[in-house]
């Protein structure tokens, strides 16, 4: 088992963090089942890197963020990285995002952390309240990766999280003791 | 003792008494006694003709057998022998199946030797590490332990008389313990912790009563309400026995309610763990359970005086396939290929659910009996294409309960195995209602998985012909004394005064099991502990015995550190929220929270998502 990374998947509620986690493992979500509210499931997958190589993740699928609530803050302290999940059809779950990408910088301290930031349920584009654009610019300024992503498409959920892996394990970036590098300088080049 | 006395006096006096004639010289007996009570007397007929004299307490109270039927009275056990006769005719045209019953006495020792493979202490026997055992040896009570010990020391004495051989010793496997408890009627000094809170509400009971009926000599043991009896689950039953042997002095077994069962009633208290079905658990806790009955049995009937009876069976072949005749096992294993998971034989199953469909409401479902010749020849159309289309709608009612009766008899190991027959018939010996249930309780525990199974489902479905009684008129006596045959029938044994006696105890036992079903199929709370302990010790005796040394498990204490800080951090999870790990999945951990519904089977099937 040895060492594994651990993957925080946070964002507002029913943006579809599970549903993601679910189809990208199994394959077998169905658009619109009934949804059971996650308090805090642990997944253990291995995803294929760029590399080549297969390595093991351990998702941790948080609770459901709400209005008032906040991501425990132990998560931060232990995440190598973070799936950050907002809906298209909802402003209110990017603004979320935008406010978790500020808290992991700010908690993160000198560790390195991998971000990427998924859009989920693009297949309702009539019920589009969150810009592409916008959000892409967004996304370039706070320097992750940004993908629009469908639970009905698995294809859109693979790069991503192949993207995840492959940079966690990158193997400068694995080095026991991290160089002290300028804030928010580590984890993103494109 | 006591009992044991007055169990041979039923058989003398029975031998000088026709049944017909009993009810009325029991009703001379106890004439001195009001109406409404006397009816409720009439059950300990056989031991009242000989000991009317003595009028023995204790002598009453064994015969206070739960028959009571006043208005099939004279008829009660007409149906009985009826459904006999059927049965006779039936297998007379049918291919009677040889069903070896082997009765020899096995060897000293042999006897003890097998009971303690039974029970799964092989390991004692053997001679070769006795840890195994240990983790069922620690959990065991003083009475278990001791029966065990006895056992165990029989099959020493023995073995050391035929070889000479150093065996082990008991003391080598119990340790320094105390002396073994002896448990039996004459140590009543321990006061019964367990029903302590239930004696006082008893004594009151009897004093009112008394004050009620003054001239009676017996109204001691004779309430006239219906009572409810709590069962205590938190110990053993072979513990709390010297208690309820005690109150047996003032209290009755068995009170009669105006035309309905004379079976008291008893509840379960709900343990805080909540009740375990029969089911429920994992084969392998349920094959611990199973070692725990037996030891516990033995130990019940131990203190009791009794003997568990075994009949020992010759292996006879029987047939591999097909539906009638063919063992539950090999039934079970052919439609399990068809349906995975079935637990019940399919054909039994059909048969239950065409009479569910469209006989509850036949007058005398069960009892009237179908034509011959249709069944045989619906036999016959089932054995060659029951699996393809067989066409249910043209059996009628009456020859379908035929065929399940049918279905029952031909059982080769019988529904209630041929092994314990004999000990669910000596269950009536036993004194109070309260006893009968504990020890038939222990024996369904006993009894292999799919025979429990297949009964239950005719228990139930029996349930459901007794609640459209209104409509069919079948009681639970009715149905008791019609299915009593089917289950009890021991080939080639005759001797009518035996046969009769058998016959009640036979329809007793059937009534009991339908109306404690619920009960019955209930694990003991004290066994469900048990099993928690031995696995807890077994799961301790594994580490010790991976023999690592400091350095390693230092080692692996920090990876669980490093593993669990996370995890533990959040301390703040909501209460009732539990976390359950499963390392083997690919959903390793999901925190769960739990309200009053939440059944274990629930937090499975979340994990399920893999299979689904």
């Amino acid at each position: 088992m040895g060492k594994s990374c651990k993957v925080v998947v946070c964002g507002l509620a029913s943006v579809g963090k599970t549903a993601i986690l679910e189809q990208l493992l199994y394959g077998n979500h169905s658009v619109g089942s009934e949804t059971n509210e996650t308090l805090e499931d642990i997944y253990v997958g291995s995803v294929e890197t760029d590399r080549g190589v297969r390595e093991q993740v351990r998702f941790y699928d948080t609770r459901g963020l709400r209005e008032g609530s906040e991501l425990p803050k132990h998560y931060y302290s232990f995440a190598d990285g973070f799936v950050l999940v907002y809906s298209i059809d909802s402003r209110e779950s990017f603004k979320r995002v935008e406010a978790l990408k500020k808290e992991i910088d700010r908690s993160r301290d000198k560790k390195e952390v991998t971000i990427v930031v998924l859009g989920n349920k693009c297949d309702l584009q009539e019920q589009r309240r969150v810009d592409q654009e916008v959000a892409q610019h967004w996304a370039k300024t706070e320097k992750v990766k940004l993908w629009e992503s469908s639970v009905a498409e698995r294809k859109t959920l693979i790069e991503p999280f192949v993207h995840l892996a492959s940079k966690m394990t990158q193997p400068q970036s694995k080095s026991t003791f991290p160089l002290s590098r300028k804030k928010g300088s580590g984890s993103i080049d494109t | 003792m006591d009992i044991k006395e007055s169990g041979s006096v039923v058989l003398t006096a029975y031998h000088s008494y026709t049944p017909s004639r009993l009810p009325i010289m029991d009703q001379s007996c106890v004439a001195e006694l009001p109406a409404h009570l006397s009816s409720g007397r009439r059950k300990p007929r056989f031991g009242r003709m000989s000991s009317s004299a003595s009028r023995d307490v204790q002598c009453w109270q064994v015969f206070n057998r739960s028959i009571s039927q006043e208005s099939t009275e004279n008829s009660s056990m007409e149906d009985f022998w009826s459904e006999v006769r059927n049965i006779k005719e039936s297998s007379l045209n049918g291919q009677e199946e040889q069903n070896i019953v082997d009765v020899k006495t096995p060897d000293e020792g042999e006897l003890e030797a097998e009971w303690l493979q039974e029970v799964g202490l092989s390991t004692l026997v053997s001679g070769t590490g006795a840890e195994d055992g240990m983790a069922l040896l620690s959990t065991l009570t003083r009475a278990q332990a001791a029966a065990v010990q006895r056992r165990l020391d029989t099959y020493t004495q023995t073995t050391r008389k035929k070889s000479k051989q150093p065996v082990r010793d008991v003391r080598d496997i119990f340790g320094v313990t105390d002396p073994p408890a002896r448990i039996g009627f004459t140590v009543p000094e321990t006061p019964p912790t367990s029903n302590g809170v239930q004696q006082p509400k008893e004594q009151i009971r009897w004093k009112q009563t008394r004050v009620n009926n003054q001239n009676d000599k017996m109204e001691g043991q004779q309430g006239n309400a219906e009572i409810t009896e709590e069962l205590n689950w938190d110990i053993p039953y072979s513990e709390s026995l010297p208690a309820s042997h005690r109150e047996q002095r003032h209290r009755h077994s068995c009170t009669k309610r105006h035309g309905s069962t004379a079976l008291p009633k008893f509840t379960i208290c709900e343990d805080k763990l909540g009740l375990t079905r029969i089911g429920d658990l994992s084969h392998h806790d349920m094959k611990k359970i199973h070692n725990l009955t037996l030891i516990e049995i033995t130990t019940f009937f131990d203190a009791l005086g009794m003997e568990l009876k075994k009949n020992r069976i010759l292996r006879v072949k029987t047939r591999e396939s097909g539906l009638f005749g063919v063992p539950l096992t090999t039934l079970l294993e052919n439609d399990q290929k068809k349906v995975p998971g079935t637990k019940v034989p399919l054909i039994f199953q059909k048969l239950l659910l065409k009479l569910e469909h469209s006989g509850l409401e036949t007058e005398g479902i069960l009892r009237v009996p179908g034509s011959a010749s249709r069944v045989k020849s619906l036999r016959q159309e089932l054995e060659a294409k029951f699996h393809e289309n067989f066409d249910w709608d043209q059996v009628r009612q009456n020859d379908a309960a035929c065929l399940l009766k049918m279905f029952i008899r031909e059982l080769p190991n019988s529904l209630l195995t041929m092994e314990y027959l004999p000990a669910f018939s000596a269950v009536q010996n036993l004194s109070q209602p309260k006893l009968q249930l504990q020890a038939l309780h222990l024996l369904i525990m006993l009894l292999p998985d799919p025979n429990r199974d297949t009964i239950k489902a005719f228990l139930e479905f029996l349930c459901k012909v007794i609640a459209n009684e209104a409509k069919n008129r079948m009681s639970l006596w009715n149905v008791s004394m019609i299915v009593a045959p089917n289950l009890f029938m021991c080939k080639g044994k005759s001797g009518n005064q035996q046969e009769a006696e058998a016959a009640t105890n036979a329809a007793n036992i059937v009534q009991q099991l339908i109306k404690y079903q619920d009960i019955l199929w209930t694990i003991p709370s004290f066994m469900i502990s048990q099993v928690r302990k031995m696995n807890e010790s077994e799961n301790s005796g594994n580490r010790k015995h991976l023999g690592l040394d400091k350095s390693m498990k230092k080692i692996l204490r920090m990876i669980n550190m490093e593993w669990e800080r996370p995890e533990r951090a959040e301390l703040d999870i909501p209460e009732g929220v539990i976390r359950v790990y499963s390392t083997q999945l690919s959903k390793v951990s999901m925190a769960i929270q739990l309200d009053t519904e939440t059944k274990a089977s629930d937090i499975l099937s979340r994990f399920q998502y893999e299979n689904r």
